[in-house]
């Protein structure tokens, strides 16, 4: 990757998060409880997610344990978001790698 | 059982008495077997004392060196290992009750590299249940109990390789075997008053031992000196064709070969941690003002601006949902200790691929960022953690980034940065890191500096601690047991 590139990276990510911070500012408002700092559009993910932990494990929690897991599903989120923001191109590979065997 | 200054020398001084013959192997392993089981249960330190291993250990290293073969820094030399590291015919119980009676057939590469060293096992050190893989709250998430500090009973050792540092502060053994994917090693070591080393991610093999995280999961030593973690990671380091994420192709040597002297280039880090306590603070700038004298550069350094921590503890949490897939469909994850822990798999098993993949793409992009900042400096300097060790309570654990001094508000594109512990950079891009005693607050609890350096110069971290402590005697301190 170029310097240049990094370089154009850096400040775009300067401006995603400022513009970011706001979107979610504006269009959590209304949705305060579910997640604050949130988009509509993450919140209704946490929304799917906790669904899906419940259809799955609900069976086995208790209330209080049920609304900690949306908790948690809120702060992953929130996380998720921030990683969302970072501005990534087409090429950008992952800190994955498939280690060839070569005959070992 | 020999004198306690005897068990708190570093490995190379024990080295020499017993090639001197002051003493022998099997009293020296009976010595710390003794003291490990008088003080041992005070502190929560062991899973398993393991008596009969030292002992026929302790012979035959006493034999050999008779016949006057020497095999190595380690030979007839104690130390303990935590419990996610498999001996055969062991327990091996991750800390945790579903593991509890947990076996296995066959040694973890760590064990064979010790074994063939000459190195004798005292026994499997206490831990943070899974290391902390699906969460935890507070010390008491330990199979054995909360490790306590031997600097202070009242207060815990920190995680999550916490009764490795209980060991080696107390003098129950000359070092340990600890584990890190985010901070299990240097917490404790800075909290502990001694000596420890996350290697670079891949010089060790973790072949046998517990996963948490496949690309964070490092094992290394914990001891008294930053010397002794050059002359331990010398035995345990190397390629294995058995762990998939070995990165090294040769060994590593220790000592390195002489270079050219030239300054050590420190830059100190100016936007971690938020507010450091004024006693930490002074003392981290004290070490950095020793080492200036002594002939370092030290100017103010910056970690580039990037969700550092998110991208770290996102993939904890993904890696953990799928290393500990079985104990979380099964629902025995309800057995753990923590009730963050009985739960938390549910959480994280709700991530998508595009997620993971999401990560790790800007993960590579932040390796870049942090690698460039080597280009100017050998080391990065900090603090070894934020605050001094914590009284044990059974509430929710401080989180590192949770201030008590208010935070100066800082622009929004560095706001990962600001107030973050250096852990998550550090971890998340595999670079090495060691950490010292620098100091005691005024109720008597260590403090530490840590040094941080480019993804595979271990030798610059070593270095840098090695100078620090012969320019001081911190790491010669030990608690009134």
């Amino acid at each position: 990757m170029s310097e240049t590139r990094r370089a154009i990276s850096r400040r775009k990510f300067g401006k995603a998060s400022l513009f970011g911070a706001t979107l979610s500012a504006v269009t959590a408002a209304p949705q305060q409880p579910a997640g604050e700092g949130l988009s509509a559009a993450e919140n209704a993910e946490v929304e799917a997610r906790y669904n899906n932990a419940i259809r799955q494990y609900g069976e086995r929690l208790s209330d209080e344990q049920r609304q900690r897991i949306r908790r948690i599903l809120t702060t992953n989120e929130r996380m998720m978001s921030h990683i969302r923001e970072f501005p990534l191109d087409n090429g950008d590979t992952p800190a994955t790698v498939l280690k060839l065997e070569g005959g070992k | 059982m020999l004198a306690e200054d005897i068990l708190y020398l570093p490995i190379s001084e024990l080295g020499r008495h017993l090639r001197r013959k002051s003493f022998s192997p099997v009293e020296l392993a009976q010595s710390y077997l003794d003291r490990s089981q008088k003080v041992g249960p005070k502190l929560n330190a062991y899973v398993t004392i393991t008596s009969d291993l030292a002992l026929d250990q302790a012979r035959a290293a006493e034999k050999e060196m008779a016949a006057g073969h020497y095999r190595g820094p380690l030979h007839g030399i104690p130390y303990a290992l935590k419990d996610l590291v498999a001996v055969k015919g062991y327990r091996t119980t991750w800390g945790a009750k579903p593991y509890a009676d947990q076996t296995f057939d066959y040694n973890a590469t760590i064990v064979e590299k010790l074994n063939a060293a000459g190195a004798v096992l005292i026994g499997k050190a206490a831990m943070i249940e899974l290391a902390g893989g699906l969460g935890y709250s507070n010390g008491f998430a330990a199979l054995t109990g909360p490790a306590r500090n031997p600097w202070n009973t009242e207060c815990w050792t920190c995680g999550s390789s916490s009764g490795s540092g209980a060991i080696v502060a107390a003098g129950l053994a000359p070092w340990a075997i600890g584990s890190d994917t985010r901070g299990s090693i240097i917490c404790p070591t800075s909290w502990c008053g001694i000596s420890g080393m996350r290697p670079s991610f891949g010089r060790v093999s973790r072949h046998g031992a517990m996963a948490i995280a496949w690309t964070m999961d490092k094992l290394g030593p914990m001891a008294r000196t930053a010397d002794d973690c050059g002359l331990i990671l010398s035995v345990i380091a190397g390629p294995d064709a058995k762990d998939h994420d070995s990165q090294f192709a040769g060994p590593f040597h220790y000592p390195a070969p002489e270079l050219e002297p030239k300054p050590l280039r420190i830059g100190k880090l100016t936007n971690v941690w938020g507010r450091l306590p004024a006693e930490m603070e002074t003392a981290v700038n004290a070490a950095l003002a020793t080492m200036e004298k002594a002939g370092a550069r030290v100017s103010d350094a910056e970690m580039p601006e990037g969700p550092y921590e998110d991208a770290a503890e996102l993939t904890i949490l993904m890696e953990a949902a799928s290393a500990f897939q079985a104990l979380i469909r099964s629902g025995n994850c309800a057995k753990l200790d923590d009730p963050l822990g009985q739960i938390n798999g549910y959480a994280s098993d709700q991530f998508s691929v595009t997620d993971y993949l999401q990560v790790q793409r800007v993960r590579t992009f932040l390796q870049q960022k942090v690698d460039k900042l080597f280009d100017s400096f050998d080391v990065l300097a900090t603090a070894g953690q934020q605050s001094v060790a914590q009284r044990l309570t059974p509430g929710p654990r401080p989180q590192p980034n949770q201030q008590k001094a208010p935070v100066q508000p800082r622009p929004a594109a560095n706001r990962n940065a600001q107030t973050k512990p250096p852990d998550g950079v550090s971890s998340l891009c595999g670079l090495p890191a060691l950490a010292v005693p620098c100091g005691f607050n005024a109720e008597g609890l260590p403090m530490a500096i840590q040094f941080i350096a480019r993804a595979g110069n271990d030798h610059a971290v070593i270095a840098a601690a090695r100078t620090f402590q012969g320019l001081t005697d911190w790491h010669k301190k030990h608690p009134q047991i």
